[in-house]
């Protein structure tokens, strides 16, 4: 047993560094590739596969390809050199753009959907619907530690509303209903007319401050506890994301023998507890793909629910989520217009059918 | 003596993990894509057709243009050799060499050069270049 303890350890440590160089959740993109092969004999159908296949190698090259190159000049003076590439790349499925023929050659442009180990962290501004905070001050606390509590809230909710990661919305004054309540009946925030983006999230919870006596013989100690619990809302089928909870002292007072000999600062700072809380959000929500609800189709013209205040620009591509899809049976959108919070665009193939409701994810 | 080699392979296991993604330049975001150009003589290249001889020199075009952009990004390691008897050189080899890892470039032209030669250059945008240099060491390390 101990002869194999270094090698335990040492492949435990070779294990954590190799799980820290692990990258980022992997997505997909659009990549395009293209590829032409010579005609030979008047052989057009040879030379188309030959392209294709030679286009599809170019795509899968544009995801991931490691290069190794050496030259040598010796003594004489006489270079060589040599370099080769090996390409990774994974493809999920691809389509034919353009094919033609360009005199003794034949040209394949292709379309595939690739998929990528890079994450979309901070590209784009996931919707965030803030609802009820309640703030909830323990008895007996000095009525500037409710004032505090309050301030922070508020403080929090405008930074998280212009930071670079969400577009957040304040319905604080709206309830937000028990249960798994999707955001197309989530009748309250029907009712006041601020609906939520089907395609965000939502976030309601509680700010809890106490305080807590620590006290023997010796001395004693009173701390000001906040506690933050935030509930994280998918607003698609309205399942809890997940649920955050952040706590931190603050020292009101201590005492050694009765003789004060530390005494906190008498105003209260909630703000690392939102910072904390904001930096889990942040990296909760921060690197998931964006989505969209599809609004709208109107031959072959999409309307998706999300537009430039959330990063949409021109070009970018969504792929549709299709229930019950098959392999190969996947639609892209590409982005040709965006206004503040819609976005239209067509789609790059013309089936699978696009329907009402159905939710895309941003390509990267 | 075994703790003290346990403790040394941890410390360079743990100070390999540190280093991964540590050092590497950053370049700022706005500025312009890196651009890799690559050349190839036709003549040549295999093929029976001059088509074919026209396709591989994109081909080695193409592959040189993203050597040298892998070169860009990465950096290349050059390793000099002379030797020196009775006050005479009389061996002086220069060895250069890259690795690494390239994704997402693309093609800004494919273009022959007065008929003989293929010239292509690829370019990445800098966001692209920064994300390789911290996510991936150059590949001989």
């Amino acid at each position: 047993m101990r002869a194999r303890a270094p090698l335990l350890l040492g492949s435990l440590l070779l294990g954590s560094c190799l799980w820290t160089a692990a990258p980022a959740a992997a997505g997909l993109r659009v990549v395009q590739g293209e590829g032409y092969a010579a005609i030979a004999g008047n052989d057009v159908a040879r030379a188309r596969k030959a392209a294709l296949a030679e286009a599809l190698y170019n795509a899968a090259g544009r995801v991931k390809t490691k290069i190794r190159g050496a030259g040598h000049l010796d003594t004489r003076g006489v270079m060589t050199e040599e370099s080769s590439m090996l390409v990774e790349g994974s493809l999920r499925d691809h389509r034919i753009v353009q094919e033609y023929r360009e005199g003794s050659r034949y040209v394949v442009i292709v379309e595939a959907l690739a998929e990528t180990d890079g994450s979309a962290c901070g590209t784009k501004r996931v919707d965030l619907d803030v609802r009820p905070i309640a703030v909830q001050v323990a008895p007996g606390l000095p009525g500037h530690v409710l004032r505090a509590a309050r301030e922070s809230v508020d403080r929090a909710v405008q930074g998280l509303a212009a930071g670079s990661n969400f577009r957040a919305t304040d319905n604080r004054d709206i309830p937000l209903a028990g249960g798994t309540e999707a955001a197309r009946t989530d009748y309250a925030s029907l009712l006041h007319g601020g609906a939520p983006n089907p395609s965000g999230y939502s976030i309601s919870g509680r700010l809890l401050v106490e305080r807590r006596r620590q006290a023997n013989l010796l001395g004693e100690n009173v701390d000001i506890v906040a506690t933050l619990t935030l509930r994280l809302r998918d607003n698609v089928d309205g399942s809890t994301v997940d649920t955050i909870t952040v706590t931190r002292d603050f020292n009101e007072r201590s005492r050694l023998f009765g003789t004060p000999f530390e005494t906190g600062s008498s105003a209260v700072d909630l703000s690392p507890v939102w910072q904390a809380a904001v930096a889990e959000l942040d990296a909760k929500l921060g690197c998931r793909p964006l989505r969209a609800k599809v609004l709208d189709v109107n031959s072959g013209f999409v309307t998706l629910s999300v537009g430039t205040e959330h990063g949409i620009r021109k070009g970018d591509y969504f792929l549709l989520d299709l229930p019950g899809r098959r392999r190969g049976d996947w639609q892209v959108i590409q982005i040709e217009e965006a206004s503040a919070t819609m976005a239209q665009g067509r789609t790059l193939k013309p089936a699978p059918a696009v329907p009402v409701d159905a939710m895309a994810t941003l390509l990267q | 003596m075994k703790r003290l080699i346990i403790v040394l392979l941890a410390g360079a296991l743990a100070g390999g993990c540190t280093t991964l993604s540590d050092g590497a330049p950053r370049l700022a975001g706005d500025g312009p894509p890196l651009r890799g150009i690559g050349y190839a003589v036709i003549a040549i290249q295999p093929g029976e057709t001059p088509a074919q001889k026209q396709l591989m020199a994109i081909r080695a075009s193409r592959l040189a243009a993203m050597r040298d952009l892998a070169e860009r990004i990465h950096g290349a390691r050059i390793e000099g050799n002379t030797a020196i008897g009775e006050g005479q050189v009389f061996s002086d080899n220069l060895r250069g060499s890259v690795a690494g890892l390239v994704t997402n470039a693309r093609v800004v032209s494919i273009t022959p050069v007065r008929n003989t030669l293929y010239e292509t250059i690829l370019e990445v945008d800098v966001s692209e270049v920064n994300a390789m240099r911290a996510s991936h060491r150059p590949l001989w390390q």
